[in-house]
């Protein structure tokens, strides 16, 4: 069977990841949109721009305008400022003049090719734009009364070498675009993700519950609550109804070999009745071939039974209780083949489990070790310390190469018996893999093989929801 | 002995007549759980050999109604349903013993012998196994027909061991059983005296020995052939 390799969480974006990427997006062709409209509102109509260069230098000239001693205002330039004077005397200029109309300070005066208003009677803000040799100069005068009653600024911008226009559309812009969106765009993203994470929170305890979810155990379904979504309950339901359909089969496929074991038992016995009257040494042969196929039947139903185990809900079984059992239950047996058996408990655990699949697996292992250890050999049971139980032989060893590969052959499907063993070590695997324990297989020392059975330290079953 | 065998399968149920003819027994044989019925209200069966899987019910089923109007009768459960679950279920319903198919008809003729002896087990006061023998009332050791003096924990270990013969008996059944609240017992005193009681049967060469099971008991067995 092709297996596709498991997906990679870390590679898959999260559905609150992508909302974030496409909101930023949105939100950065919005504002270049904006943008765009604010250079065509200024680009438009130049006279609104030269107004907004102008109107930000006579502001900048007016912070350093304070009233002196006497009243009158004095201007104290910073020489940064000055130099953008100094340096384009062709290009820009100011004038200061007070409410009684003297100049307080100025530079470039020549500039002003028109005369100023009377600041008697001038207005707040007064705009000229008067053609020259390179083109316009544009002359703006404004009144400042909130620094000194009267005060006007005037400046008058022939060229612009300093790129004033371009700092004050970035001004605009930052004003009207930046400003304004970017804490808007910030909170629309934060409620969003919120959102989003609360919205797909009923999701991932959906996703949680299917992890957690145990084929083996039939009967189980995701928790479909009120608080779910109609999307994620539309999810949940056909799980649900998925796991519905994989609880038919497998009770079907349990029923099936517990039904094929039984049906099969009726006619061996007829067999061997009949054989029982026949008589004679071919018919012995045959009825201990029956013997072994009753085994094999017997084999068959026990790991449909430890399947259907794995649903009913665990109890307290006793290691040392189940060891011991096993001991004295198969002791005459061992004794008449002519080997030896004792148990040993070393500090066993209680363990939470299925008595039934833990005493047939400890049972089919002793089974196995009476195959392979000689006569006068003693098979070792010892339970402990801890949740462990182990059974040990005389044999001759597993091969190492056979022994890697005996019991994840069974979680894989595959049945074949090899030789006399049987079922008996599907059984053992089986039992061990619905108690989530593990099998190993040992070289004894001094000879033999050791087969230990570990069971977890912590309760396997989750308690059905 | 009469027996009424209840099986639906017609040719085991032949065979199991013929088997059961042989061995002693008279049989009715009926495949019904309805015929079966109207036989027990006429017959005074000694033994009831019943399957489960009826074509009119299930055996279980009719034994626990049956039960509730006669406990004398011992009623042998043969079946096909061989899980530990259903073994304690038949036994706790009232069968007295549950062999599971298939089976050998020696087995079968054993099985029925032991459930027909076991109500009159009381009443038998003779234990044996092998060549050893042991009267329950007058506590007398036998082997090979000439008595043999034993003590009284011993002969009261024998009884145990012999009303048990074949099987591993735990140490704390024996414990149990062979001393009492009031008894001062050392740790070894079972030991000491399975020892003793060992090496008086094989002085009188008994043909059954004491065999320890370590960590779970002991078990009284024929001794390996010589």
């Amino acid at each position: 069977m092709m297996r596709r390799p498991p997906p990679r969480h870390s590679r898959r974006p999260s559905v609150t990841r992508l909302i974030t990427r496409r909101l930023i997006l949105v939100a950065g062709l919005l504002m270049t949109a904006q943008v765009i409209l604010v250079a065509m509102h200024y680009g438009w109509d130049g006279r609104r721009l030269g107004v907004r260069v102008a109107a930000n230098e006579a502001e900048r000239i007016a912070d350093h305008v304070s009233a002196g001693p006497d009243g009158k205002p004095v201007l104290a330039l910073p020489e940064e400022h000055v130099e953008r004077y100094l340096h384009h005397r062709g290009a820009y200029a100011f004038r200061v003049i007070d409410a009684d109309g003297a100049e307080i300070a100025a530079m470039n005066s020549g500039l002003f090719t028109v005369p100023l208003p009377d600041p008697t009677v001038a207005p707040d803000l007064f705009w000229r734009v008067v053609p020259s040799q390179e083109g316009e100069t544009r002359i703006l005068v404004q009144r400042f009364n909130r620094i000194v009653p009267g005060l006007l600024v005037a400046i008058a911008i022939a060229s612009d070498p300093d790129r004033l226009a371009w700092m004050a559309l970035l001004h605009e812009v930052i004003d009207h675009v930046a400003i304004p969106m970017v804490p808007l765009a910030l909170l629309l993203l934060a409620v969003n993700v919120y959102a989003v994470r609360r919205g797909l929170h009923p999701l991932a305890r959906a996703a949680g519950e299917a992890a957690a979810l145990d084929a083996r155990r039939g009967g189980l379904r995701l928790s479909a609550g009120d608080d779910l979504p109609r999307e994620v309950y539309a999810l949940v339901g056909a799980v649900n109804a998925a796991l519905g359909r994989a609880d038919e089969v497998l009770r079907f496929q349990r029923e099936f070999t517990a039904n094929v074991a039984h049906e099969l038992r009726t006619p061996l016995a007829v067999l061997l009745l009949h054989l029982d009257e026949i008589g004679g040494p071919a018919a012995e042969g045959a009825k201990s071939d029956i013997q072994a196929m009753a085994r094999l039947v017997d084999q068959l139903l026990r790991v449909a039974q430890i399947e259907g185990m794995s649903a009913d809900s665990p109890v307290e079984v006793d290691l040392a209780e189940v060891g011991r059992g096993i001991v004295q239950q198969l002791a005459p047996l061992v004794l008449d083949r002519g080997r030896e058996i004792e148990f040993l408990d070393e500090g066993a655990a209680v363990i939470q489990g299925h008595r039934d699949a833990v005493a047939g697996a400890v049972r089919n292992l002793v089974d196995n070790a009476l195959r392979a250890t000689p006569m006068g050999s003693t098979i070792t049971v010892s339970a402990g310390p801890g949740p462990v139980i182990e059974v040990s032989d005389r044999g001759p060893g597993i091969d190492t190469d056979l022994r890697r590969n005996l019991f994840s052959r069974f979680s894989q499907g595959d049945m074949r018996t090899r030789g006399s063993a049987g079922l008996g070590l599907a059984i053992v695997a089986k039992t061990m893999e619905i108690h989530d324990g593990t099998v190993t297989v040992t070289d004894r020392p001094g000879g033999g093989t050791q087969f230990r059975l570990t069971f977890p330290k912590t309760l396997p079953f989750s308690e059905p929801p | 002995m009469r027996v009424l065998l209840v099986e639906d399968n017609e040719r085991l149920s032949s065979l199991m007549r013929g088997g059961l003819a042989r061995g002693g027994f008279t049989v009715d044989a009926f495949d019904r759980l309805e015929d079966a019925e109207s036989a027990v209200d006429t017959v005074d069966y000694d033994l009831i050999l019943l399957d489960l899987g009826l074509p009119d019910g299930d055996g279980m089923d009719w034994l626990k109604r049956f039960r509730r109007r006669s406990r004398d009768v011992p009623v042998l459960v043969v079946t096909a349903r061989g899980g530990l679950t259903d073994r304690v279920a038949g036994l706790d319903t009232g069968a007295d013993d549950y062999l599971v198919k298939p089976f050998e008809m020696d087995e079968l003729l054993a099985r029925c012998r032991a459930v027909l002896r076991r109500p009159g087990a009381a009443l038998s006061t003779v234990l044996a196994a092998g060549n050893v023998t042991l009267d329950t009332t007058s506590r007398q050791v036998a082997v090979a027909g000439s008595q043999i003096d034993a003590p009284r924990r011993e002969t009261d270990l024998l009884e145990v061991l012999l009303r048990r013969s074949g099987q591993v008996v735990p140490r704390t059944v024996l414990d149990e059983r062979l001393y009492g609240f009031d008894d001062e017992v050392t740790p070894n005193a079972l030991e000491a005296h399975v020892s003793r009681l060992r090496r008086r049967l094989s002085d009188a060469a008994a043909d059954v020995s004491i065999h320890t099971v370590r960590g779970v008991g002991y078990l009284l067995r024929l001794s390996a052939s010589p």
